[in-house]
């Protein structure tokens, strides 16, 4: 072999080439600012200049006596939990409608449902809160409309109302896209199940029940985290734009107090607990949320 | 096998765009306006010239400037007056309406800008940083100087009680870190056309104010709203309405995070006014709690409220909004809460500040000097609509304001009594922020589901924590 | 609900199929409407005058105010914002595309000391949302001095990004057979040109995808921009919007912040009309590989 470079080395070298460019962009902008978070979460730090001080897990001591915190920590969770059962839920009830009737139209209502998850979530945030608009939003005289005009309120200006609202605006974004996701899902589910189960005398319901959702159950476990990851990043622009966290912080989820805490009391050192405490909670969910759905027998 | 066209397409394309990314990359490192070293012709080198009659060692002074409501505009053109006047010095302006976060980095850094103006709610936390940090330079020596050569001392134009006031002396000791620049007038605003032709009179007192409710309800209206997310727009009647009850003292207990505000008497009969607001039929109007500061303000012009709370920037804010036939404003500051009391507004005034840290100080305090000549007034006036805060400056911008800011700056200035006021820095690493613990929960007695006492005794809590940590930490210093 | 399954229990017979078909169709016509009332509400409110759109959202302007556009534009400055996006997001696609494919490749197809380390490292990503590290990744950005700058703000989206793509691409690359590599090495393409000429081609399906993926979180991001961008003239277009709305003591204008919503929408749908078989296809692919 005349070549200056054996075969072994030459491999050895495509490898490294190909490898560094991602591991670089990893590293510098993901493992490092994540070793970061645990690390400046045992500090004291305040931003502006200041040379952060050892405290320990004092930050992480001062988070669960920090009523602010723990409400938003409420309100995250309850988004956490509503959201994603009821989108997943209407996207199952309408993929399988859709994949089982057989309409003509259907790839009409897919395009249409699956839009709102490409829209930039500022558009969504804005958009919802002139339909949540007490006077002049759809909501409200759509209400008056129906004669219902005593059901109007203030939805984002009510604790009592502001996290459903906020919830539907999270639906209504999100159903669609993962409705495509199981229409494919069951596409891909041999007809002949469902044939043979309509011979037995299966109804719909029951085939339902025992067949799409079996079936589909590696999709849906895969989207139940997707669904509570999303919820945690879309809720900050959500509520940024609709609410400001009002009223009275009642809408107030973990990000916007992260980051009001860093960006706006230069709080860096806890702003950095909180994202230690937020990494691992939808780690741990993501891991009971696996556990829960896992069957023994597939 | 040969790689098929598309292929060879999408890569020639990524080069291409890679290339891009490439300058963009070299183009955009680094932010526009601020290096000293992109301006090779600055004269800081030579550093001797006269200027003014005084020498300057460096010649060159970064400044930067919130770009919000007033613009930029004033800014450029003083600057340029500044350098004329002062042959060989250089001014590099940065201008963005977020520009606490254009410089932190470099206040972060140990290389702060030379003069900042910063304003704007998103901005303000960072001079309580630098306030917390003690990062500001003492700017008194600047206001006991004559004003021109051998005159009063700059202090006397100034409006009174603004140097002594803890928004330009933080620290209580009488020393000025903050200047002060524009100055606003907050209050109530009312539909001055409506008054005059309904030939309704001006509410003197609370009483008289809340009497309004029928008379709102026979035109159509509730007697209220204000900018539901952002209840910190409820400071403009609740401060004033604390010094009517309680003097300076309690304004002071107020702002000087004193816990047993939240006991007295004067806490008491505030907050009183906001709930019987939210108790009283046809006083608030419906929704309000669930709008931004744009859609309740266009609900008032729009004759759905009687009243709202807002500044001088008013009229040019909502300058394209739409409203009632004939609408015009009309101020009315704060009511009194008794009839022989004068009525009130509460005043803000926009902070100058030259950084500890500033490569220029002195430049920087002569800059600062400049701003407050008349010919930098007028310019003020002319170019940002703002009022700066010296007196006779309402009379020096007439031609310049709209009619409604004027009428504000002249009741001022005809003795509506102003106060102003800004919180205590809580202690380092508090997890408060006193605005936000004190205005957030106000949402909630307008909704009726949080009473006056409940709110006082969770500010109570919430203040005797903020006084421990400020004892803690002041220990550990 | 209730139509869903009356509709279910009607449509094993035939004859009862009709009313069930009606009952569906009420219900997805139903829904179908919620989707898009928000969206055409949008585009008759950007041609009312201000006073308009402050009244009942069910009525028409009087005329067709396409000013309000034109203010979207030299006034708001939607048309500078939309360029930053562009801009963001052609930058955003080209790194993530040279980091991914590579990373893909290897991992994929090669057999390596290491790789399933990396493989589990890389999934690892998967779990860490840019959010809560936006603060020491905002402190080290400051430090590098890379704030206010839309090729690092591009960098750390296509870093955000990279799990994701490598996922998905490495199932690509797996399923592509052995031989064609064999036979290019034989014909004397080197490592690079066997995976430009021979391998891109073939998982040219999961490069769409990315693609498609990917334009959409680029072009729509929000927290990380309004975080590290702060010159008004390099902001993205998200940012540019809600500044609109939500910035205090500005001038409010309500027709041309509805008239750049329509404009920001106007890419997006046409992306999504152009790519939309795309785009469910690499759903399928996405998630059903998952």
């Amino acid at each position: 072999m005349v070549e200056t470079m054996s075969m072994k080395t030459r491999r050895g070298l495509f490898i490294a080439a190909c490898l560094l460019p991602g591991l670089a962009l990893f590293l510098l902008f993901k493992v490092y600012p994540t070793i970061q978070i645990f690390q400046k979460s045992l500090y004291l730090w305040t931003g502006v200049g200041d040379e952060p001080k050892f405290i320990g897990l004092q930050n992480f001591v001062d988070m669960f006596h920090d009523d602010v915190f723990l409400l938003a920590l409420r309100n995250t969770g309850f988004l956490m939990l509503v959201v994603p059962v009821l989108t997943l839920l209407i996207a199952l009830v309408n993929a399988s409608l859709l994949t089982q009737s057989k309409l003509k139209e259907r790839g009409f209502y897919r395009t249409v449902f699956f839009f709102p998850s490409i829209l930039s979530f500022v558009v969504i945030a804005i958009l919802w809160s002139f339909i949540y608009h007490p006077t002049m939003g759809f909501v409200n005289s759509g209400l008056e409309l129906l004669g219902l005009g005593d059901w109007a309120m203030a939805w984002l200006g009510d604790q009592r109302t502001v996290l459903w609202a906020l919830a539907v605006t999270l639906i209504w974004q999100a159903a669609g896209y993962y409705m495509v996701m199981y229409m494919a899902g069951i596409d891909g589910i041999s007809p002949d199940l469902y044939e043979a189960a309509g011979l037995d005398g299966a109804t719909r319901i029951q085939q339902f029940f025992h067949i799409t959702i079996p079936m589909l159950w590696e999709i849906i476990r895969v989207t139940i985290i997707f669904s509570i990851n999303g919820v945690l990043t879309i809720s900050f622009v959500i509520v940024s734009v609709m609410t400001a966290g009002g009223p009275d912080r009642h809408s107030e989820v973990v990000m916007t107090y992260l980051y009001s805490q860093a960006f706006t009391n230069s709080n860096f050192g806890y702003a950095m607990a909180i994202g230690v405490f937020i990494f691992i909670i939808s780690l741990l969910l993501a891991l009971i949320s696996n556990k829960l759905t896992e069957r023994g027998s597939h | 096998m040969k790689p098929k066209k598309w292929l060879t397409t999408v890569a020639a394309s990524v080069v291409a765009v890679s290339v891009l990314a490439g300058c963009g990359s070299n183009n955009n490192g680094g932010n526009a306006a601020s290096p000293p070293a992109s301006n090779p012709s600055s004269p800081s080198a030579s550093a001797s010239e006269s200027a003014g009659g005084k020498q300057f060692e460096n010649m060159e002074l970064n400044v930067a400037v919130f770009q919000g409501g007033y613009g930029r505009e004033y800014w450029d053109t003083i600057a340029e007056d500044f350098m004329k006047d002062y042959p060989g010095t250089k001014i590099n302006i940065t201008a963005s309406p977020k520009i606490a976060e254009l410089v932190r980095p470099k206040i972060v850094a140990g290389n702060p800008p030379d003069f900042m103006y910063i304003a704007g709610s998103d901005n303000l936390p960072i001079i309580n940083g630098l306030i917390k940090d003690k990062a500001l330079l003492d700017l008194t020596e600047v206001f006991n100087e004559p004003a021109e050569e051998g005159g009063a001392p700059l202090k006397d134009k100034i409006l009174p009680g603004v140097l002594e006031s803890r928004s330009s002396s933080p620290y209580g000791d009488g020393q000025v870190y903050l200047a002060p620049y524009n100055f606003g007038v907050m209050g109530l605003w009312y539909n001055k056309t409506l008054f005059d032709e309904k030939g309704i009179a001006v509410p003197k007192t609370w009483e008289d104010w809340f009497a309004l409710t029928a008379t709102a309800k026979d035109n159509g209206r509730a007697l209220f709203t204000y900018q539901g997310l952002y209840p910190g727009y409820l400071e403009e009647m609740i401060v004033p309405s604390i010094y009517s009850v309680g003097g300076q003292e309690a304004l002071d207990q107020f702002y000087n995070l004193d816990p047993e505000f939240w006991k007295s008497d004067t806490f008491k009969q505030v907050w009183g006014l906001i709930e019987r607001i939210a108790k009283e039929d046809n006083a608030l109007m419906k929704g309000t709690i669930a709008l931004n500061h744009t859609q309740s303000q266009t609900a008032f012009m729009q004759g759905k409220a009687m009243f709202i709370p807002n500044g001088t920037w008013f009229e040019d804010e909502m300058k394209d909004a739409p409203r009632e036939d004939g609408f015009q404003f009309g101020f009315l500051g704060a009511p009194a809460f008794t009839a022989d009391k004068p009525a009130m507004a509460m005043t803000n005034v926009e902070q100058l500040v030259i950084p500890a840290k500033a490569k220029n100080p002195e430049l920087a305090k002569e800059f600062l000097k400049y701003l407050y000549s008349d010919k930098s007034v007028k310019l003020n006036a002319e170019k940002s609509k703002g009022v700066l805060a010296v007196k006779g400056a309402a009379d020096m911008s007439i031609e310049f304001i709209s009619e409604s800011m004027y009428n504000v700056y002249k009741a001022v200035d005809e003795g509506i009594v102003t106060v102003n006021g800004a919180f205590k820095s809580v202690a380092k690493g508090s997890k408060y922020n006193p605005s936000d613990e004190i205005f957030k929960p106000i949402s909630s007695i307008m909704n009726k589901q949080l009473t006056v006492d409940e709110y006082g005794a969770k500010m109570y809590d919430i203040f005797t924590d903020v006084q421990k940590e400020l004892e803690q930490n002041g220990a550990q210093e | 609900m209730s139509a869903y399954s009356a509709s279910l229990q009607s449509g094993r017979k035939s004859s009862g199929g009709a009313v069930g078909r009606l009952l569906v169709r009420l219900f997805l016509i139903v829904q179908a409407l919620i989707v898009v009332y928000p969206l055409i509400w949008n585009v008759i409110a950007s041609l009312k005058t201000n006073a308009e759109v402050m009244e009942s959202p069910w009525s028409f302007p009087t005329t067709l105010n396409w000013d309000n556009y034109v203010r979207a534009f030299t006034t708001a400055k939607i048309g500078d914002y939309m360029l930053n996006s562009v801009l963001v997001v052609a930058m955003s696609m080209t790194v993530l595309l040279l980091a991914a494919i590579p990373t893909a490749y290897v991992l994929g197809r090669m057999r390596f000391r290491g790789r399933s380390f990396l493989t589990n490292f890389y999934m690892a990503g998967l779990f860490i949302g840019g959010v809560y590290i936006i603060v020491p990744l905002f402190i080290m950005m400051n430090d590098l001095s890379m704030l206010d700058n839309r090729f690092w703000l591009s960098a750390v989206y296509a870093t955000g990004s990279l799990p994701f793509s490598v996922f998905l691409l490495t199932g690509f690359m797996k399923s592509i057979p052995h031989d064609f590599e064999e036979a290019a090495m034989i014909d004397g393409c080197g490592y690079f040109g066997t995976l430009f000429k021979v391998i891109m081609p073939m998982a040219r399906p999961g490069i769409i995808t990315l693609i498609v993926f990917s334009f959409f979180d680029f072009w729509n991001e929000y927290v990380l921009a309004m975080t590290f961008i702060t010159d008004d003239a390099k902001k993205t277009i998200p940012i540019g919007l809600s500044n609109l709305m939500q910035i205090q003591q500005y001038a409010t204008d309500w027709g041309s912040l509805f008239a750049g919503l329509v404009i920001v929408l106007v890419p997006t749908i046409a992306v999504y009309a152009l790519l939309q078989k795309k785009l469910t296809e690499g759903m399928m692919l996405g998630g059903v590989k998952g």
